[in-house]
C-alpha cells in the first residue's frame, strides 16, 4: 500500500489533476486532497510533483488561476479548468479507458 | 496550445519577478492552509507548522522543479548564469583576461593554421560538381608524364568523359590589354573546355570548334576572365570586339567568363583562354601538348569503368597522335605508358604540393597548443573551484541542483571561451597573411584569398565548443562529485597540497611543452644549417634583375636575340662598380627537376639512373659571375649560335655520373625530350653549385649557350650582376634597358635576399614551431607557476601551524621547491620519448641534422628542469615569509 502511495502512474497525473478539477475550482493543496479522496488515498501526490504540474497545465492552457480567499479566508491561488482543459480530459479520459479496457483484456487471457 | 504556451513564454520572461512573486506567494499560502488544516485537525500550532513543514519537505526545491517546466526557463536560466559568470569575471579580472588571452592565442593559431590549409589545400574550383571533372594523365614506369599531343582529344571523345578537350595552362606570355601590359596567364583550349567546366561567359560567346580545329592553326580569339574585364577593362560592356595583344599576337576578345572562374591554376588564376596554335605556334608538322586532356564524367559511369576503357584504347590513340618521326627507343617509352584519371575538382596548385605536409604538421603543433592551453585554464579552473568550495558547498547545501551548478560552470567557460574566439578571427587572419608572405613569390601574383569562409567558421565555432568543454571537463566534474560536507570540511583542513589531479596537468603541460619545444628546435637548427651551407656559388655582391618583354617591344627572333644580348650585357658590363655580368634563364636558382630527363653517351641506351635534373641557359661569363669553378674545358660563348653545333657545359657530378674519371670534354652525349632527343657536345666541365639549396649539392647540371636555346622557350633571361654599387647598377640597368626599348626591368633583388626566400617551407615550419612552442613553454611556465602559488596560498595555515611549532622558514620554501622542480622532472621524462616519435614525422623536413639530435634534446630537457626551479622561486619566498600569527588568524 506504502508504495502504491508513492508512485503515481507515469502520464496519470496529469489526468488525475484534470479530474479534480472538473468538480469546481480548486487550489494547490485541495486538488492534493481530493485526489486523495476520489483515489479512496490510493494515491498521494507529492508537492514536487504536484505544482510542476499544476503550472505546467497551466502554460499549456489547459487550466487558468485566480487569486481568491479560500475557504478559512486565507489569500490561495486557485486552479479551474478551462475549455480546452474540459477537452483535454474527455480526450484522455477516452484514451484511459481504451488503455484500461485494453489491459484488463490481456491480463485476463 | 501552442498559443497559450507563447503566451506564457513571454510572461514568464517579460514579468518573470512577478511571476517569481506569485509562485513564492502560492507556496507560503500552501504552508498556510496546511497549518489550517493540521490545527483543524486538533494539532498543537507550533507542531502543526513543523509537520506542514516536513509535508512540504523542503520548499526551495519545489520552486526549482516548477521553474524547470516554465516556458523559456532555458533562456530564463542562462541570463542568470550569464549574469552571474559576469559578475564573477569582474570580480577576478586578471583570471578572466589571461584565460581570454591564452585561448584567443591558442584558438586563433589554429584558425590561422586552418585558414592557410583551407585557402591552398582544401578549397575546389568554384564550378559545378567539381568531382566529376577528370584528366587523363598517362602514367609510365618513371612517374608522372603529363604531356599528350592534343590531338589525342579527338581520339577519345565518344569515350566515358563527355565534354573531352584539351588544355594547356598557365603561361606567363606578354599581354597589352586595354594599352596595360599585365603578368597574367594565358591558357590554351579546345572547343568543349568551357562546357566541361560547366560554366558559359557572361557575354559573348566561348571558343568554338571553329576557332579551335584539332588539326591546323587556331583563330586569333580570346576569352577573358571576370577579373580582368572590371580591372583593366573597367567592366566596359563593349569589350567585345576589341583587340588585344598576347605574346605580340592580336587577338580578339570574344567572350567574357562569370565571375570567379579563373581556370584550373588555383595559385593565380588564368585571365586569357585562347586556342591552341593561335598566339603561340607550334613547332612544324607537330600538335601541341596539352598539360591536361580532360571532361566530365558521364552519368552513371564510373571511375573505374571510365579509367577501364580509356586503359583498353590507350594504345590505339597513342598511335593515331603520336608523331611518325619520332625515335623508336621513346615511341616504345610512351606506348608503355598506363593512363589514369586524376580528379581536377581542387585544380592544379604548386603551392599545395609543397605546402600540405607542413601544413598539417604546424595545424598539429597548433593542436597540441590548443590542448596545452586547454589543460592549463582547466588546471586555473580547478584551483579557483577550490577557492569557490565554500560557495559551492552553501549552494548544495541550499538544495541549489548539481546540475544547475554544473551547467552554471559550461556558462562560464562557454563565456570565457567565446570570448577567446571573437578575439581569436582577427589575430587568425593577421597570422595566416603574415605566413603568407612566407610563400616565394612568382611571376605572377597569387590569387590566394584568406578571408575565411564557411568552413573556417565552422571550424573555429566547433574549435570553441570543444575547448569549452575541454577546460569544464575536470572542474566541472570535481564540483558535482563532492559531497557538501566534504566541501565544507575540505575547506576548513589544514593541508592541502596542488593535489594529485594538478599535478597530473602539470606534468602533462611540460611533457607536450617539451614535444614541441623539441621539434621546434630541430626544425630552427636545421633551418639555419640550410641557410648557412656550402652553396657552391658566391652570393655576395650579386644582384639579378628579372626582365620582362614590354608588350609593344620588338617581337622576338633568332636574329635578334644574337644581335641584342651580346650589346646588352657589354653595356651593363661598363656601369659603374660592375665586376662582371652574365645571362641566365633561371639562375639563382637553377631549375631542376626531381624526377630528371636520362641522359646518354650519343649513340648508348638510355639507362633509367643516369639523369641530369638541373638545367639552365647562359651568357658566357656566368661562371666567373656566380663564383662557379671551370675545371676543363671552356665556357660558352657568344659565337655558341644557332648556326653552330649545340654545345653544353656540364657540372662535375653529371660528368663523374657519365664517366667515372669526369673526363669528357669533347664528347657528345644525348638527352631524352619531348619531342626529340637533343644532341649536346660537352666544351667543359664546371664546379657543382648549388643554386640555394644545399639539399642538392649534387646536381647534375647541364648549362646551354642561350643563343643556341630555340625562341620557343621565350622567357627572358635575368641579369645577374656582380657590382660594389647595387644601387648604381640598378638605375643603370634600368635606363640601358630603356634605352633599348625591348624589355623593362620587373624586379631587381640582391642573390642573398633571394637564396633566403628558398627554403620557404622550411622557413615557416621553423618560424610557427618557434613561436608556438615559445608559447607553449610560456603556458606551462605559467600553469606550474600558478598552481604553486596557489598551493601556497591554500597552504597558509599548515605552514603557519609548522612554523609555530619551531619549523624553519627554508624548509617550508624547500617544499615548494621540490614540488615544481618533480613536476617538471616527470614532465620531462614523459614528453622526451614523445617528442622523439614526433620528431620523427618532420625527417622529410630536416637537413644536416639528425631527428635524435642529443643536444637539442638535452637542452630542451635543462630548459624545462630550469623552468621549475624558477616557477617555484616566488612561491617559495612567499611560503618563508608566512607570519604564523597572521596566518593562524586568518580564518
Amino acid at each position: 500500500m506504502a508504495e502504491s502511495r508513492a508512485t503515481v502512474l507515469q502520464g496519470t497525473l496529469d489526468l488525475l489533476i484534470l479530474k479534480a478539477l472538473s468538480a469546481g475550482e480548486l487550489h494547490g493543496l485541495g486538488v492534493s486532497r481530493r485526489i486523495e479522496q476520489i483515489t479512496r488515498g490510493t494515491f498521494s501526490v507529492q508537492p514536487g510533483s504536484l505544482f510542476p504540474a499544476l503550472h505546467r497545465l497551466e502554460e499549456a492552457g489547459a487550466l487558468s488561476s485566480a487569486w481568491q480567499p479560500s475557504e478559512n479566508n486565507r489569500r490561495a491561488k486557485f486552479y479551474a479548468l478551462t475549455k480546452a482543459g474540459r477537452r483535454r480530459l474527455g480526450d484522455e479520459t477516452a484514451q484511459w479507458n481504451r488503455v484500461a479496457l485494453a489491459i484488463a483484456h490481456a491480463l485476463e487471457t | 496550445m501552442a498559443l497559450s504556451r507563447w503566451r506564457a513564454f513571454w510572461r514568464n520572461l517579460r514579468y518573470r519577478d512577478q511571476v517569481e512573486r506569485d509562485l513564492d506567494d502560492e507556496m507560503r499560502s500552501t504552508l498556510d492552509l496546511l497549518i489550517d488544516e493540521k490545527i483543524a485537525a486538533g494539532v498543537d500550532p507550533r507542531e502543526a507548522r513543523r509537520r506542514a513543514m516536513i509535508e512540504l519537505n523542503r520548499i526551495e526545491p519545489i520552486k526549482e522543479q516548477v521553474r524547470d517546466i516554465r516556458a523559456g526557463m532555458l533562456i530564463d536560466t542562462l541570463i542568470q548564469d550569464v549574469t552571474y559568470a559576469w559578475r564573477h569575471m569582474r570580480r577576478a579580472p586578471a583570471f578572466a583576461l589571461a584565460a581570454i588571452l591564452t585561448l584567443a592565442v591558442g584558438i586563433g593559431a589554429n584558425t590561422a593554421m586552418f585558414t592557410m590549409l583551407n585557402a591552398i589545400v582544401l578549397k575546389r574550383l568554384p564550378i559545378a560538381e567539381a568531382d566529376k571533372l577528370l584528366a587523363v594523365v598517362p602514367i609510365n614506369s618513371r612517374g608522372t608524364n603529363r604531356t599528350t599531343p592534343m590531338s589525342a582529344v579527338a581520339e577519345l571523345r565518344d569515350g566515358p568523359l563527355d565534354h573531352f578537350c584539351a588544355y594547356l595552362g598557365g603561361l606567363v606570355l606578354p599581354v597589352l590589354a586595354n594599352d596595360t601590359p599585365l603578368q597574367t596567364l594565358t591558357t590554351f583550349v579546345t572547343s568543349e573546355c568551357f562546357n566541361a567546366f560547366g560554366i558559359a561567359p557572361i557575354m559573348g560567346r566561348g571558343i568554338t570548334e571553329a576557332d579551335a580545329p584539332i588539326l591546323g592553326a587556331g583563330a586569333h580569339v580570346a576569352v577573358i576572365s571576370h577579373r580582368l574585364w572590371t580591372t583593366t577593362y573597367h567592366s566596359d560592356p563593349s569589350v567585345l570586339g576589341q583587340s588585344m595583344l598576347v605574346n605580340n599576337v592580336p587577338v580578339t576578345i570574344v567572350g567574357v567568363l562569370p565571375m570567379g572562374f579563373i581556370g584550373l591554376e588555383f595559385d593565380t588564376g588564368v585571365d586569357i583562354f585562347t586556342p591552341f596554335d593561335a598566339v603561340l605556334p607550334a613547332a612544324r608538322g607537330r600538335r601541341q601538348l596539352a598539360s591536361y586532356l580532360l571532361g566530365r564524367l558521364r552519368p552513371g559511369v564510373t571511375v573505374e569503368a571510365a579509367t577501364a576503357e580509356i586503359e583498353a584504347r590507350w594504345p590505339a590513340v597513342l598511335e593515331a597522335v603520336l608523331p611518325a618521326n619520332m625515335a623508336p627507343t621513346e615511341r616504345t617509352q610512351l606506348m608503355d605508358s598506363k593512363p589514369r584519371l586524376m580528379s581536377l575538382g581542387t585544380g592544379i596548385s604548386r603551392l599545395r604540393e609543397r605546402y600540405s605536409q607542413p601544413l598539417m604538421l604546424i595545424l598539429g603543433l597548433t593542436g597540441l597548443l590548443l590542448i596545452l592551453a586547454c589543460i592549463n585554464l582547466g588546471g586555473l579552473l580547478l584551483s579557483r573551484l577550490n577557492a569557490r568550495s565554500a560557495e559551492l558547498a552553501v549552494r548544495l547545501a541550499l538544495g541549489g541542483s548539481r546540475l544547475r551548478i554544473a551547467q552554471q560552470m559550461l556558462v562560464e567557460n562557454g563565456m570565457l571561451s567565446l570570448a577567446g574566439t571573437l578575439l581569436a578571427m582577427p589575430v587568425a587572419y593577421v597570422t595566416a597573411v603574415t605566413l603568407a608572405s612566407f610563400m616565394p613569390p612568382i611571376n605572377v601574383p597569387y590569387t590566394i584569398s584568406f578571408v575565411p569562409d564557411a568552413r573556417v567558421f565552422a571550424l573555429t565555432t566547433a574549435v570553441a565548443i570543444t575547448v569549452g568543454i575541454l577546460m569544464s571537463a575536470l572542474p566541472v566534474w570535481f564540483a558535482t562529485r563532492r559531497s557538501s560536507a566534504a566541501v565544507i570540511r575540505w575547506d576548513r583542513t589544514i593541508v592541502g597540497t596542488t593535489g594529485w589531479w594538478g599535478r597530473g596537468l602539470l606534468v602533462s603541460q611540460v611533457s607536450l611543452a617539451i614535444v614541441m619545444l623539441v621539434n621546434a628546435s630541430l626544425l630552427t637548427r636545421s633551418l639555419y644549417l640550410l641557410n648557412t651551407g656550402e652553396l657552391g656559388i658566391r652570393p655576395d655582391n650579386l644582384l639579378t634583375v628579372k626582365i620582362w618583354s614590354l608588350p609593344r617591344g620588338t617581337v622576338y627572333g633568332r636574329a635578334d636575340r644574337d644581335g641584342y644580348y651580346p650589346p646588352l650585357v657589354e653595356k651593363v658590363r661598363a656601369l659603374p662598380g660592375v665586376t662582371a655580368v652574365a645571362l641566365a634563364s633561371n639562375s639563382p636558382r637553377l631549375s631542376t627537376t626531381s624526377a630528371g630527363s636520362p641522359v646518354a653517351w650519343k649513340g648508348d641506351a638510355y639507362d633509367s639512373l643516369l639523369l641530369a635534373n638541373g638545367f639552365d641557359s647562359i651568357s658566357p661569363a656566368y661562371f666567373d659571375t656566380m663564383g662557379i669553378r671551370l675545371l676543363a674545358g671552356r665556357d660558352v660563348s657568344w659565337q655558341d649560335t644557332m648556326k653552330t653545333i649545340p654545345v653544353a657545359v656540364v657540372s662535375e657530378s653529371l660528368a663523374r655520373a657519365l664517366q667515372r674519371d669526369g673526363n669528357v670534354v669533347g664528347r657528345s652525349f644525348t638527352m631524352r625530350t619531348l619531342p626529340t632527343d637533343l644532341e649536346f657536345q660537352i666544351v667543359g666541365v664546371v664546379s657543382d653549385a648549388t643554386h640555394g639549396d644545399p639539399r642538392n649539392s649534387h646536381t647534375r647540371a647541364i648549362y646551354r649557350p642561350i643563343l643556341q636555346v630555340g625562341p620557343a622557350s621565350s622567357l627572358n633571361p635575368n641579369i645577374i650582376i656582380q657590382t660594389t654599387d647595387a644601387r648604381s647598377a640598378a638605375s643603370g640597368v634600368r635606363q640601358i634597358l630603356s634605352d633599348f626599348g625591348r624589355d623593362y626591368a620587373q624586379e631587381i633583388i640582391s642573390v642573398n635576399d633571394l637564396l633566403a626566400r628558398a627554403p620557404s617551407t622550411e622557413r615557416m615550419s621553423a618560424t610557427v614551431a618557434g613561436a608556438v612552442s615559445a608559447m607553449a613553454v610560456l603556458l606551462a611556465l605559467i600553469g606550474v607557476h600558478g598552481a604553486l602559488a596557489y598551493s601556497v596560498a591554500r597552504r597558509t595555515r599548515e605552514i603557519g601551524v609548522r612554523l609555530a611549532i619551531g619549523a624553519a622558514p627554508a624548509a617550508a620554501a624547500r617544499s615548494v621547491m621540490r614540488e615544481g622542480i618533480l613536476v617538471c622532472t616527470l614532465g620531462v621524462a614523459l614528453g622526451l620519448p614523445l617528442a622523439a616519435l614526433a620528431a620523427r614525422s618532420l625527417r622529410s623536413l630536416m637537413f644536416g641534422i639528425s631527428e635524435n639530435d642529443p643536444a637539442t634534446f638535452g637542452v630542451a630537457a635543462a630548459v624545462f628542469l630550469l623552468l621549475g626551479f624558477v616557477a617555484g622561486l616566488a612561491p617559495a619566498r612567499r611560503a618563508a615569509a608566512v607570519d604564523p600569527v597572521i596566518a593562524l588568524r586568518a580564518e
